[in-house]
């Protein structure tokens, strides 16, 4: 059986990655039942939208540039609330929580901040500072954690988690 | 920005890891301050400061919001004098009990669980443990099992060069972030987000031995 270029290169890729027999074996189990191989393909099609995004440039507006310098100064976790009574003054918009939280929460998209959840109150922080509140949450250490989970719970884009916990090691 | 490499980690976790290690200890490596000699001729300790994030994360992991805290255990390996690795012990074979005021364990499994972890026989092992809303000094008990937890481990690894480390670490409160910084010859401290931390470092004989930060 002639197999194609693509199928050709993927091979070659899974045997020279470190992690390529597992990856392989883990893609073996999905591909062998068309069930799995289905939702495989779905996620494969949203992988590729995530992916294309990764090298485009981060544009920030005005206020997000205030905002995520005003928290990077504090170096402690903010609440919507506390941004928008000490930059409500120089900045009027803020001062309406609802804008300093949508503000926060395009940053966080943006993998320029990161949440931590504590009681009911939602602080924003350091990408840094919010994967390592996650990993001591989680008991979890930076060489083997859930990162998906950790994504989710600090609202960072996963590539903007791996990378910090690369600097973690 | 690091390069990394993921692996499947199993049960919803990834196994993550530099993709290149960083050159072997040369001249070109940055170390801040130089360890001068401890009291028992130890050269002193390097740890550096990727390691001390990890300390702060194992140390404060194991608080739970509305629970007292509680002393955990952990150890550091290296050569020579530099640390390099950090490694957790939370199976019930290591640590037996743990409580606010005391931790108990067993070196034999702890020793045995650092050689698992290791690529190389370390020769260099550091013991630690939390004090957590305690000061980083060894209590009478820490200071009567020092010498012989350190036989304990030389039985099995007789070149290793067994040290102490008390890791005290504050009540909870949100403070900002300060980076480590060394505050005496065997003390670094540094303060995370929700607590200060302070690591002092013993000989078994409660000598301070001499601690530096590097990279």
């Amino acid at each position: 059986m002639v197999r194609s270029e693509n199928i050709e290169k993927l091979a070659g890729l899974l045997s020279a990655d470190e992690y390529g027999e597992e990856i392989a074996e883990a893609l073996v189990a999905i591909m062998a039942e068309e069930r799995k191989r289905n939702i495989f393909v779905v996620k494969l099609d949203e992988i590729k939208k995530i992916v294309s995004k990764l090298d485009r440039e981060i544009k920030l507006s005005t206020l997000e540039s205030a905002v995520k310098k005003f928290i990077q100064a504090k170096r402690q976790p903010l609440t919507a609330k506390e941004v928008s009574e000490e930059l409500g003054e120089q900045y009027p918009s803020l001062g309406h929580r609802t804008h300093s939280s949508a503000t926060l929460n395009s940053l966080v998209s943006k993998g320029q901040l990161g949440k931590i959840k504590v009681g009911y109150s939602v602080y924003f922080t350091e990408p840094r500072e919010a994967v390592m509140e996650c990993l001591k949450r989680r008991d979890e250490e930076p060489e083997r954690c859930s990162s998906t989970q950790i994504a989710a719970e600090t609202g960072m884009p996963i590539n903007v988690v791996l990378e910090v916990i690369g600097g973690l090691l | 920005m690091r390069k990394i490499k993921v692996g499947i980690g199993g049960n919803g976790t990834v196994r993550i890891k530099l993709k290149k290690k960083k050159e072997a200890t040369s001249s070109a490596t940055p170390v801040m301050e130089r360890p001068s000699t401890s009291a028992r001729g130890f050269e002193g300790i390097s740890i550096p400061s990727s390691l001390i994030n990890q300390m702060e994360i194992r140390v404060e992991s194991v608080f739970r919001p509305k629970e007292q805290d509680v002393e955990v255990v952990y150890a550091l390996s290296g050569q020579d004098s530099m640390v390099d690795q950090l490694h957790k012990f939370s199976s019930n074979e290591v640590v037996a009990h743990a409580t606010p005021e005391m931790i108990s364990y067993i070196a034999e499994k702890m020793v045995e669980h650092i050689r698992e972890e290791r690529t190389d026989i370390p020769g260099l092992i550091i013991h630690a443990h939390s004090h957590p809303s305690g000061l980083p000094a060894l209590s009478d008990v820490d200071k009567n099992s020092m010498p012989e937890v350190a036989r304990r481990i030389r039985d099995i690894i007789p070149d290793a060069a067994v040290l102490f480390g008390v890791h005290a670490v504050s009540s909870e409160y949100r403070r900002p972030r300060t980076p480590p910084e060394r505050v005496s010859d065997n003390r670094i401290r540094w303060s995370s987000i929700t607590r200060l931390h302070e690591v002092a470092f013993f000989d078994e004989h409660a000598r301070p031995v001499v601690v530096s930060i590097s990279g």
